[in-house]
């Protein structure tokens, strides 16, 4: 049972005169329990890349199956979850229990009511509290994760997040990894974005990507034992394992990698002792 | 991702008319619409269409996208036709004869010449859309109705909303385009059911538009104040669109000959 | 790019004892906020959403006035009619979303949309939508239609068009926050040449990352000024600065916490380099 992306190829406006290739051979493979990050820059081709795994998008060659039927399959309805930059621009009920039961009611779920309860608690919203709330009123973060709420509330066994802490500040995108986070016990989820930083220190693995094409696919492990060819991918890894980084180019024996500042500060140190 | 949003019907060419001013080519359509109107036989009507014919090569645009406007009118046009076609008891001989209705020859020609007159206005007037951007279109409209302020009407007002409303129409349609593939991943279906129902499944659509809309407006009128906006009193434009002597000799003399022709034939 | 076309070399935006409260608020947005806004300078304004941050930065150009206080650009009060238009010619805005704030139907045209405003004459409109666009590093783009341009240029366009009144001083409110990494380093580039030239800067922002550099940073919270001074000040004590609300980047923390360890970290280590040289060199 996985999401299987295989030698994706996609091209916009293909046969006419604005013909852009987005995409070139990528392999994409995701199952519950996995955080995917999908990183790159703008035009890189990431935003496109969830588009054809959620299956809006028919990819101009290569596929993509979920648990074996073709993404763009009747069969796959709903099955992918797909979660738009700014998600919170997309309201349009007047509750937020009406608005996150909206994807349930779509697919006939028996319960869309209680589903979408469950999935404002998963998120952090006490249903109780904020149910019968405007969407409208809530503040940025919180209007971030009803947004999420509404394509948790779907059930999806795979979870496709595009950008989903663009803007928010620090608190905002603490709670919104933490729900997401949340979810992989019974999702495979995928998250695109152009600064990983939040997600890598849980990610399981990591999929850079430059032009179109693949430049880097690993776990977190070998992405900071490498890290040449996504950092040459524009891409941009936390400062503080940047620091790590660097003392590691100096010649400073650091070993593994720590996120947590206070970690790093430790093995800095331990390695500045240690040297010969 | 961009995909260049092209919208009105403005082709991109270099030619002669398309570099004729706005104003001049707007005098033109005035003119050419009363020589139309003026015309009382097929003499005149041929060498209408001889004028547009010219006009379309000298503009250098596909002829079937100048001829693009008649499909729309297909319905007008039939109705035109059977409604002068048709008479009530005609004293002359008639062709075919249902009732009181009946079709007689001068009747199909007074059918055929009304409806040639609507084809011609609509391929001539469609040129000027043709060969003039939508910012040309706006600022011409302005200089054309100035002198409409004597009255009361906000000539420079009206013109900032249209190019403002043009502005944002590849702006709302990206966001209508983004919203409808974002409710489509939470299962909406735009095609099924009734056209209640279809109509219905565009609430999730349009709300968010507007909301996004109305917030957009507020953010813009924030900015245009900021930028010193008070109206469009004292204005200087950056490129003026300013009638040179070659856009008077071709709106005077142009316009002259139409409508001696629509008077004489 | 000229800089400022003002006579008065030194002047300056006062707000003065400034409070301000909303109809039907219990508490002000504002309360009794002092502080000056130089040109050539930039000062950082940090603080957590509903701190009073955009209303401090609506107040420098008028849209908004004090309940009390005054607001006093270069000399003209923001409550007298007779200077508004001055005082918005001297006070250039942007917002955060660059969309919303594009007027023109291509690029030139929206760059010139405010010296038109002014009634400024077509030839010297050329040159300062030039000038701008200069300023920006949009030059080349002037027939490009705005929903073509990246979100980075989109804002950089939208301080084009500011900068065509030819400011004294510059006003952002989170001019960074819907762009990625690429885009906000040529946003930042753009506004640190501005400074060079003259420009005073008020850079509302929720990264301290992004104005590192500041000449001062004010903290407010609950409409007060509840920090004033320098960001190396600002961090000296990481804890203190997170109770404001402020997100103390995490080399901050790192090097804090090096210190803590004994290694000797400078206190104006910001980048993940200079602190990895620094535990190299000790």
């Amino acid at each position: 049972m996985a999401l299987v992306a295989a030698n994706l190829c996609y091209t916009y406006a293909a046969g006419t005169a604005y013909e852009v290739p987005a995409l070139l051979g990528l392999d994409v493979h995701l199952e519950c329990g996995d955080l995917l990050v999908i990183a790159g820059t703008t035009g890189s081709g990431k935003s496109t890349l969830l588009r054809l795994l959620a299956g809006l998008l028919r990819p101009s060659s290569g596929t993509v199956g979920l648990d074996g039927s073709p993404a763009s399959d009747r069969r796959s309805r709903g099955r992918a979850a797909m979660v738009f930059q700014n998600p919170e621009s997309q309201f349009f009920a007047e509750s937020l229990l009406a608005d996150v039961s909206f994807g349930p009611r779509n697919l006939g779920a028996q319960e869309p009511a209680r589903l979408a309860a469950d999935a404002l608690a998963a998120v952090g919203l006490d249903p109780d509290t904020f149910g019968d709330r405007s969407p409208f009123t809530l503040s940025g973060g919180e209007a971030r994760r009803a947004a999420i709420a509404g394509a948790l509330a779907m059930r999806a066994p795979y979870l496709l997040l595009d950008e989903p802490t663009a803007g928010l500040d620090r608190r905002g995108r603490r709670d919104v990894v933490l729900a997401i986070g949340r979810e992989r016990h019974r999702a495979g989820v995928a998250v695109v974005t152009h600064d990983p930083e939040e997600f890598l220190p849980s990610a399981t693995r990591v999929l850079a990507l430059h032009a179109g094409e693949t430049a880097f696919a690993g776990s977190v492990d070998e992405l900071l034992a490498n890290p040449s060819p996504y950092l040459e991918a524009g891409l941009r890894l936390p400062e503080v394992v940047m620091a790590q980084l660097f003392a590691r180019g100096r010649g400073l024996p650091v070993g593994a990698m720590e996120f947590e500042p206070e970690a790093a500060a430790a093995r800095l140190s331990h390695a500045r002792g240690t040297r010969s | 991702m961009r995909i260049p949003v092209t919208f009105g019907q403005y082709v991109p060419v270099a030619s002669a008319v398309h570099a004729l001013d706005a104003k001049a080519k707007m005098g033109l359509v005035a003119a050419f619409t009363t020589a139309v109107f003026l015309v009382e036989g097929f003499a005149g009507l041929a060498v209408m269409s001889c004028f547009v014919a010219a006009a379309i090569a000298l503009a250098r645009v596909p002829a079937m996208l100048a001829l693009r406007g008649i499909k729309a009118l297909t319905f007008l046009l039939s109705f035109t036709m059977v409604a002068n076609a048709v008479r009530w008891e005609p004293a002359t001989v008639s062709l075919v004869r249902v009732g009181p209705l009946a079709l007689d020859g001068p009747g199909i020609l007074d059918g055929v010449f009304f409806a040639s007159r609507v084809v011609l206005l609509v391929v001539g007037t469609s040129l000027l859309t043709l060969t003039t951007t939508p910012v040309q279109l706006t600022d011409g409209l302005e200089r054309v109705m100035r002198p409409l302020r004597a009255i009361g009407v906000p000539a420079g007002e009206v013109a900032m909303m249209l190019t403002i409303a043009l502005r944002f129409i590849p702006t709302t349609a990206q966001e209508a385009e983004k919203i409808v593939v974002a409710q489509t991943a939470r299962g909406a279906r735009f095609d099924e059911g009734g056209p209640v129902r279809r109509a219905k499944a565009f609430v999730p659509v349009m709300v968010p538009l507007f909301v996004n809309l109305f917030r957009r407006a507020e953010e813009l009128a924030v900015a245009m104040e900021s930028r010193c906006y008070r109206g469009g009193e004292g204005r200087t434009r950056l490129n003026p669109a300013v009638m040179g002597a070659v856009d008077w000799a071709v709106l005077v003399t142009v316009s002259t000959a139409l409508i001696a022709a629509g008077i004489a034939l | 790019m000229r800089g400022p076309s003002s006579s008065e070399e030194c002047g300056l935006i006062e707000l003065h004892e400034v409070s301000v409260t909303y109809p039907g608020a219990e508490r002000p947005a504002l309360d009794h906020v002092t502080l000056s806004i130089v040109p050539g300078r930039t000062l950082a304004l940090l603080g957590p959403n509903g701190s009073g941050k955009s209303t401090l930065a609506r107040l420098c150009n008028a849209l908004l006035l004090p309940t009390s206080g005054r607001v006093v650009v270069d000399g003209m009060s923001t409550v007298d009619e007779a200077t508004l238009w001055q005082i918005r010619a001297r006070v250039g805005f942007v917002q955060q979303n660059p969309e919303n704030q594009i007027v023109g139907t291509v690029v030139e045209e929206d760059v010139a949309f405010g010296p038109e405003n002014l009634g400024v004459p077509a030839h010297e409109l050329r040159s300062r939508v030039d000038d701008a666009l200069g300023a920006v590093g949009l030059t080349g783009l002037e027939r490009r239609e705005p929903h073509l341009l990246s979100e980075g240029q989109k804002q950089r366009l939208a301080i084009a068009g500011a900068l065509a009144l030819r400011p004294a001083y510059l006003v952002l409110d989170e001019p960074t926050a819907m762009l990625d990494g690429e885009g906000r380093s040529d946003v930042l580039a753009a506004l640190r040449r501005l400074r060079a030239h003259g420009v005073g800067i008020v850079h509302i922002t929720h990264h301290l990352e992004d104005v590192i550099d500041a000449d001062a940073v004010a903290v407010l919270d609950e409409g007060t000024v509840a920090f004033s001074g320098t960001p190396a000040e600002l961090l000296a004590d990481p804890q203190a600065a997170e109770t404001l609300g402020v997100e103390v980047p995490a080399i901050v923390v790192l090097a804090e916490a090096l210190r803590e360890h004994g290694v000797p970290v400078p206190r104006d280590a910001f980048t993940a380099e200079s602190v990895a040289e620094a535990v190299w060199r000790s």
